[in-house]
């Protein structure tokens, strides 16, 4: 059981480095984004061997899910030619078969010693996790509630007045001029 | 303090077996503990100041900073797993509001059906990491909302023509040249 924690630690820590360098040396920002994604997927499983399963599946689907597709959609709003053109070099021919012998050096040990390989010998209950979070850290789960709900409205507000303002001009065209313009 | 003395620990143990050459201590430093996890969370808070340094984006700049935030997150959850507090019991701080007999009649149960040695864990690590996570999506939410407001406004969110701005206004191409040419 300590070879499959030992082996999936390693895995992990190489994958997640791997991410933070390639999107340290990356110029396109898109896929800087994606190797984010990748990197934040790979602390949930790291996350999951430190017997921390509700946290490794909250990593996942906020960090992974809602910062990566943030981050995505805001690159692929702000992006120009300069910076959506990709690397000279074309890593199809070789991403393929890399991503397919890291699947089968990460699978090769479920086959071998099943599943019942991974389970981690500490342990809590959800009902002391909730205890802990409402009770011994209640001011600060508060305060993060309310931080997050300020946010959200500044940035609803910010973007409305963007919004106002494109509603309220008009394309047109005046006479003897070839291109209509904003009003 | 205690993840100071594992790390003392560490490298004592590392002089120790290099000199004995023992394959199985040498594989004993290999199992994945405290030292191992702090290393990586360092590893990649170093990426991420490296990236918020070198990027001429703001949208790099952010990713930078979640790095920097998920390795903090992960050095909480190391240390609570790893360490032990004043009464014994693995967790970063006191289970105050835990009951010790609760947690051991629960661990000998898990223990029982599952035939493996099980300890409590106080998970306030976790919840720490938990608070801290949900505060990165928060700042990542809020900061690609300026982003965005940034780029309808001036149609560009690279950081040095940004650092130009005098007032409210764009730096326009002849801002940019003046700039460079002092």
């Amino acid at each position: 059981m300590e070879t499959i924690n030992t082996v999936i630690f390693y895995i992990l820590s190489i994958l997640c480095v791997a991410s933070g360098v390639f999107c340290l040396f990356q110029k396109n920002t898109l896929n800087a984004a994606i190797s984010a994604m990748v990197l934040f997927f790979g602390i949930s499983g790291l996350y999951f061997l430190l017997s921390a399963p509700f946290l490794g599946a909250a990593q996942l689907f906020l960090a992974g899910g809602g910062i990566g597709v943030l981050m995505l959609f805001s690159a692929t709003l702000t992006c120009k030619e300069e910076t959506a053109k990709s690397s000279k070099i074309s890593l199809k021919t070789i991403g393929a078969p890399v991503v397919g012998a890291f699947f089968a050096i990460i699978i090769i040990p479920f086959i071998l010693y099943g599943f019942g390989g991974i389970k981690t010998p500490i342990t809590h209950t959800m009902q002391d996790f909730a205890a802990i979070l409402y009770k011994n850290n209640a001011l600060s789960f508060e305060l993060i509630g309310i931080l997050l709900f300020v946010v959200i409205t500044g940035v609803c507000a910010i973007l409305i007045n963007k919004v106002h303002k494109i509603k309220n001009t008009r394309l047109i065209k005046t006479p003897g001029n070839k291109d209509s313009e904003w009003v | 303090m205690s993840g100071f003395k594992a790390m003392e620990n560490l490298f004592t143990n590392l002089n120790i077996n290099l000199q004995n050459t023992d394959p199985e201590a040498i594989l004993n430093l290999l199992q994945p503990g405290l030292c191992h996890y702090l290393i990586l969370g360092l590893i990649i808070f170093i990426i991420g100041i490296i990236i918020i340094i070198s990027s001429g984006n703001l949208i790099k700049t952010l990713i930078g900073l979640q790095f920097m935030l998920t390795s903090v997150c992960i050095n909480f959850v190391a240390a609570n797993t790893f360490l032990t507090n004043e009464n014994g019991q693995r967790g970063l701080l006191d289970g105050i509001l835990n009951n010790p007999a609760a947690q051991s009649a629960i661990a000998e149960s898990f223990s029982a059906q599952k035939s493996l040695n099980f300890t409590f864990l106080n998970p306030e690590g976790q919840a720490i990491g938990l608070i801290v996570t949900v505060f990165t999506v928060i700042n990542a939410a809020a900061f690609l909302g300026l982003i965005c407001a940034i780029f309808f406004k001036c149609k560009n969110i690279e950081i040095s023509p940004l650092s130009t701005l005098k007032s409210a206004d764009c730096p326009t191409d002849q801002d940019l040249e003046n700039e460079s040419g002092l």
